[in-house]
């Protein structure tokens, strides 16, 4: 155990002095308050003004409410669900953290040390599964934040989630995370180069899932195969928190379950196939 | 910088006494496409010595010395390396090194590189100033590893591999790269590593760094160890080299005497394959001949010389 704490030290010192981690991470705060919030907002300014035809004010109304405190929880977890930019930051950090080596060619430097490659390789998986904590909590605040401040603007109700809930969506965030950013180290530890991890994962996070899922909705037959894929239990889990509870192609707990299957998978494989490999 | 001089003899009888450090047996690597980078190569390093690794390009020396740190997994054989399999923690606690160019992390300091290094041995971060300190970094160790000169990159892998203060030194071209003056400086480094009751595994090009630093000498070529043994059992015995005029009658006369085996010219220089103990009797007879013997000296084969031959001859 101390190994991988030795490792994990190590790995955590390159990280705070990474700026691309924290960039990151601040991207992704960006991401969260532009496009889940400040889209809202653009819209109901857009549409209010105007007067559209075929908007009524209890459609208005309803988009007001997606930004207030009741509601953030559901909102800032949106930025998680299927094809969210969410995902694809904690892709690129996976694909970071695992892949410097690779770009750096450090790995032969890292694995002479002392510990075994298996430590190294867990001591760096608990440095990114810190660095999401702190990224899932940055999310929940900033969405909070956001919300009180829009909840204000608009005069709506000033409810907020209980804790419990927040604590379980900080968790679902940093769940979501963790998965993504698993599949990224585990991408780029298949490939060893980072540019194609972060491609694939990417196209696969935002495109390739959801263009299968929609012809296995067309196959009846293959209709439950849907259960199975990491993208659509996401969306699913981040569903429970907010209006179509219920309405998911699979209930919360079971989402939770097959995530961290996939999780636990993603990372067997990156560290089975780089405790094996040959380091040339 | 210091100086030092390796104390040779105080070694070679650790080197005599010591038991082994690195052992292989029958280890052998093929990649995939059906490379044979290492045939078959039986090594011992025993406890104390500065074994020098000697080969020309694509002989091998490297994927060695890659299987001994675990980074390449043999195809046959077995190796233990500090009395552990190769890559275990148990082996990799007692072994420093840096293999081919060094690699760190760019955007980090040197010092925070081997803070980072530490972290991972569980070593304090005071014996990180104190390597910095060995290899002449202390100065620099706050600025950016991507500033850093070639030779600073260098000393910095040097200093990586000395964090542990490992028993066993592997370094793999630590000149590589360098200019001259940077060369001259890493020598000295290596020789100062030497000193005393650490092991050392040097891989180099330069055979007058390996000539004057190493106690023992493998030479590989096409993944076989063609050579092995102090520098004085691979000069082997010598020979003697004569220059006299006339050229043809002395070249009979060395014939006469010692036989057409014995005798090869080159240049009007004749190497005679005999033991230099006899240079007396040959100078008593060409002068009794009536031959003007102009040099008359024993053959002192350079490192270099016996690594081209050796090299040449397993072509």
């Amino acid at each position: 155990m101390s190994a991988i704490t030795g490792c994990f030290r190590g790995e955590w010192l390159r990280a705070r002095q990474s700026p691309s981690i924290w960039i990151l991470g601040v991207v992704l705060m960006a991401l969260i308050l532009v496009l889940v919030y400040g889209d809202v907002v653009l819209a109901i300014s857009v549409l209010s003004s105007k007067a559209s035809a075929g908007v009524s004010p209890s459609d208005i109304a309803a988009m007001k409410a997606a930004l207030y405190p009741s509601r953030f929880l559901s909102s800032t977890l949106a930025a998680f669900s299927g094809i969210g930019y969410g995902n694809a930051v904690a892709i690129i950090l996976g694909v970071l953290v695992f892949g410097a080596d690779y770009s750096a060619s450090t790995q032969k430097m890292v694995f002479t040390q002392g510990p075994s490659r298996w430590a190294t390789l867990v001591g760096k998986a608990l440095a990114v599964a810190l660095i999401l904590l702190i990224y899932a909590i940055a999310a929940i605040a900033a969405g909070a934040a956001a919300s009180a401040v829009l909840g204000a603007a608009y005069g709506g109700s000033s409810d907020w989630p209980g804790i419990g809930d927040i604590i379980k969506a900080g968790l679902t965030a940093w769940l979501l995370m963790g998965l993504w950013a698993a599949g990224g180290a585990m991408l780029v530890t298949l490939f060893r180069q980072t540019a194609v991890a972060v491609g694939i994962g990417i196209v696969y996070s935002i495109g390739i899932e959801g263009l299968v899922l929609s012809i296995l909705r067309k196959v009846s037959s293959l209709g439950d195969l849907e259960r199975g894929f990491p993208g659509a239990n996401g969306s699913a889990l981040v569903d429970s928190f907010g209006p179509k509870a219920g309405s998911a192609v699979v209930g919360p707990d079971q989402a939770t379950v097959v995530l961290i299957a996939f999780l636990i998978l993603f990372v067997a494989v990156a560290l089975g196939v780089a405790q094996r490999r040959d380091v040339t | 910088m210091p100086n030092p001089t390796i104390n040779a003899s105080r070694r070679k009888a650790q080197a005599t006494s010591g038991a082994l450090l690195v052992e292989a047996r029958g280890v052998s690597k093929t990649y995939r496409g059906g490379t044979l980078a290492v045939d078959n190569l039986d090594l011992e390093i025993k406890h104390g010595e500065v074994y020098g690794f000697l080969g020309p390009n694509g002989a091998g020396k490297t994927t060695t010395i890659r299987m001994l740190l675990g980074l390449i997994r043999p195809t046959s054989g077995a190796a233990t390396v500090a009395g552990a399999s190769p890559g275990s923690p148990g082996s990799l606690a007692r072994v420093g090194s840096m293999v081919e160019a060094p690699a760190f992390y760019d955007n980090l300091s040197g010092r925070d590189n081997l803070h980072y290094c530490a972290r991972l041995c569980r070593l304090s971060d005071q014996r990180v100033d104190e390597v910095l300190e060995e290899v002449g970094l202390a100065a620099r160790g706050g600025h950016r590893y991507n500033a850093y000169s070639m030779g600073m990159k260098q000393r910095l892998g040097v200093a990586a591999a000395l964090l542990k203060d490992p028993e066993l030194l592997i370094l793999d071209e630590p000149s590589n790269g360098l200019d001259p003056q940077g060369i001259v400086e890493m020598r000295e480094l290596v020789r100062r590593l030497g000193h005393g009751n650490r092991t050392v595994l040097l891989c180099s090009h330069l055979l007058a760094e390996v000539e004057h630093v190493c106690d023992r000498i493998g030479v590989l070529q096409n993944g076989r160890k063609v050579a092995e043994g102090t520098l004085a059992d691979l000069r082997g015995a010598g020979g003697l080299i004569v220059r006299a005029q006339p050229d043809k009658e002395v070249r009979a006369d060395l014939v006469r005497l010692l036989g057409e085996e014995a005798v090869s010219e080159r240049d009007g220089v004749f190497h005679l394959a005999i033991d230099p103990a006899r240079a007396g009797e040959i100078a008593t007879a060409l002068a009794q001949a009536g031959r003007v013997v102009t040099e008359l000296r024993a053959e002192q084969r350079s490192l270099e010389d016996i690594f081209l031959e050796l090299t040449e001859e397993s072509k």
